[in-house]
């Protein structure tokens, strides 16, 4: 899985679930907060993002504490996605 | 220039009537809590069926064809004119002109709905959308009572049923009824089981208000109703002595955390029934274990130094919604009745810093207060008295 | 002391995409728009708000059970928004209107159901209401209905000066009947009595 081109579709596909659209791919970095210091998202977005990734790339958040963890930047969104999917393919 | 309700001769709750999980009538409800039963799956609690064959087994239940056929078949509509029919009995009511119904739910006929969308959704055509509107749910009550008075829904989500009871006696007062019946219904629904779990609100165990571990809500559905007359006409009748409601403009599915909506419902409430925190004898919570709302109703009751035991009894029955404030109240009335209240079940006081009830007690108990707080930032609050 | 304030949704004035309303639904940013536009800043703390409807927020209740049906998924938001006092709530928040808020779902005539629980409720206490009626519905649901509504929004507000001197009379035959809110607005403006019939109920209404 091409780590850049995830990063991009997670992107777009947050503009899209939380409705974003003063926000383009590009303005949007890597390594930014979901929450206030970066996106300012709050937690019914997050659950929404969650909603949207899980049917995307078919993945399961756990439980609660799992969703916490993998859900802070794009980046650790994006690392979740392929650690889950490298695990299901072996 | 100021009119304020509270010179105004006081609004007593008479005959009431209701159907919960645990059985029929409010007392089967007041001993489930006594002993504390507790009987969720999955987070959800529904009416058995064999309570739902009583009432539409019952002789008259409908008076004539529904309006629409799917709704005959409708636990909601049957548990509904089940509780009416009950107070038209004992009340003689005749449902004229003089004769108002606040009804209080936030789903109506969904139920319905939901199913005739799936076929919609399957290509068919139905005329499903007709269950949509929660009027409809209104007019099919006014249908099959021939009811000549007044009707009004109350939709303002979890505190919708405290609203109905504030705004009756409101048409009570200024004269505009001699009798105002007053409505909660529920029935869980598609929309709501999947809904608060989609938010994360669910705990698809038990429901622990007032508990360090709480995770969340359990649903429940219900039909509670009762008549509001200016008139005392039992023995036990409750007097409303006090109402009040705000918004907190915080959030539309979380109580602003320092419990201001609820702090401000309450000192209406008091102020209303010209009363302080020390005349409160005991707080019949909201306490719905979700981890926000008791955060915030804790904070509120503790800010206004109320000193009565804090209970919630939604660890027995859960959370049905509008149609909490109802039954709830008629809970409140039986405490009234029974100089008794009932425990916090599951609750652990420790980890609040208010006066939580525990264990049941014997206690004397002249004035309640109940709350209800709801999505979209909104309280309200009754008071509750016996008549000295 | 401002006055009392009347507006109506035009459809011609589509805004633009305002990222503070992005989880809002139509009807919430409709209502919104003309509310931040209308309303004076200094709304009294106490101000009661009525909001009636027929359908509710049926778009994303709609959207919600369309998607549980399809693909198993009830979105968060779309929930949050379809319950009934999601549109009040909002108006709450946004405009931090922190007096009672209700939300009335309506039977027959939203504007006379509304228009008849705020003025009982202003005869009551004194307060100075906003009432408000909205109403949408989704394009795919007209297959199935013959519904036709378009996206409704209206309000009106009343201030304490003007709702001072309310009172309910019983005789009411002479009464002019209001129907819609730009009726009461000028039948309360004009200091004219008038009368509100819904339910099989009439009330008549003098203001002095």
């Amino acid at each position: 899985m091409d780590r850049e081109k995830l990063s991009e579709d997670v992107k777009s596909l947050i503009i899209e679930a939380v409705n974003l659209q003063h926000l383009t791919v590009d303005s949007i970095k890597d390594d930014a907060s979901l929450y206030q210091d970066g996106l300012g998202l709050d937690s019914v977005d997050i659950l929404e993002i969650i909603v949207a990734i899980e049917n995307k790339y078919d993945v399961k958040v756990p439980n609660a504490e799992k969703g916490k963890e993998a859900f802070q930047s794009i980046s650790t969104i994006v690392d979740f996605v392929m650690n889950e999917k490298s695990g299901t393919s072996h | 220039m100021e009119r304020a309700i509270k010179n105004i001769a006081p609004v007593f709750i008479n005959e009431h009537a209701s159907i919960h999980p645990y059985g029929v009538g409010i007392e089967s409800l007041w001993e489930a809590c006594e002993e504390k039963k507790r009987h969720f799956e999955n987070g959800l609690l529904y009416i058995p069926e064999e309570h739902s064959k009583h009432c539409l087994g019952t002789e008259n239940l409908f008076s004539r064809k529904t309006l629409l056929n799917e709704v005959a078949e409708n636990k909601l509509l049957a548990w509904s004119l089940f509780c009416l029919r009950s107070l038209e009995e004992k009340s003689q009511l005749k449902w004229g002109p003089r004769d108002g119904l606040i009804i209080a739910t936030t789903t109506g006929l969904t139920r319905v709905w939901e199913s005739e969308l799936i076929n919609h959704f399957q290509g068919e055509k139905t005329n499903g959308i007709l269950y949509q509107p929660i009027g409809g749910f209104a007019q099919e009550i006014r249908h099959q009572l021939e009811h000549q008075g007044p009707i009004q829904i109350v939709s303002s989500a979890c505190a919708a049923g405290t609203q109905a009871i504030g705004l009756g006696r409101n048409w009570l007062n200024l004269g505009l009824v001699d009798r105002c019946v007053i409505l909660g219904a529920e029935q869980i629904c598609d929309l709501t089981r999947t809904g608060f779990s989609s938010l994360s609100l669910v705990n698809g165990e038990d429901c622990l208000p007032f508990n360090e571990t709480r995770s969340g809500i359990c649903l429940s559905e219900a039909v509670g109703a009762f008549v509001l007359e200016r008139q005392k006409r039992r023995e036990h009748s409750v007097k409303i002595v006090g109402y009040g409601c705000a918004s907190d403009g915080y959030s539309m599915t979380a109580p602003k955390p320092d419990g201001s909506g609820p702090l401000h419902s309450i000192s209406q409430a008091l102020e209303d029934a010209a009363l302080t925190s020390e005349d409160i004898d005991w707080v019949h919570a909201h306490g719905t274990g979700s981890l926000q709302n008791d955060r915030a109703e804790a904070a509120a009751i503790k800010q206004l130094e109320i000193k009565a035991p804090v209970s919630s009894t939604k660890g027995i029955h859960g959370h049905s919604l509008a149609a909490s404030g109802v039954w709830e109240t008629l809970l409140c009335c039986e405490a009234l009745k029974r100089q008794k209240i009932l425990g916090s079940a599951f609750s652990e006081p420790k980890h609040f810093t208010i006066n939580m009830a525990r264990d049941n007690q014997n206690s004397k108990v002249s004035y309640i207060l109940k709350n209800t707080l709801g999505f979209g930032g909104i309280n309200a609050s009754l008071i509750l008295g016996r008549e000295a | 002391m401002s006055a009392n304030l009347f507006w109506k949704y035009d459809p011609k004035q589509e805004a633009a995409f305002d990222p503070r309303f992005r989880k809002a639904t139509t009807l919430m940013r409709i209502l919104i728009g003309g509310l931040e536009k209308t309303l004076p800043q200094d709304l009294p703390n106490k101000t009661e708000v009525f909001l009636g409807s027929l359908h509710g927020e049926i778009e994303p209740t709609f959207n919600y059970l369309k998607g549980l049906a399809q693909n198993g998924v009830g979105r968060p938001f779309l929930f949050q928004n379809s319950l009934h006092h999601s549109t009040t709530g909002f108006i709450s928040q946004q405009l931090q209107i922190l007096g009672p808020t209700y939300s009335l779902c309506a039977i027959d005539e939203p504007q006379k159901e509304v228009m008849a629980a705020a003025l009982v409720q202003a005869v009551a206490n004194r307060n100075p209401v906003l009432m408000i009626h909205a109403d949408s519905f989704p394009e795919e649901l007209g297959e199935v209905s013959d519904y036709s509504v378009k996206t409704e929004g209206e309000f009106l507000y009343l201030t304490e000066e003007s709702l001072s001197t309310l009172e309910i009379i019983s005789e009411t035959s002479e009464l002019k009947g209001v129907g819609h809110f730009e009726e009461l607005y000028s039948a309360i403006n004009s200091k004219q009595s008038f009368k509100i019939n819904f339910q099989h109920m009439e009330i008549g209404f003098r203001v002095n």
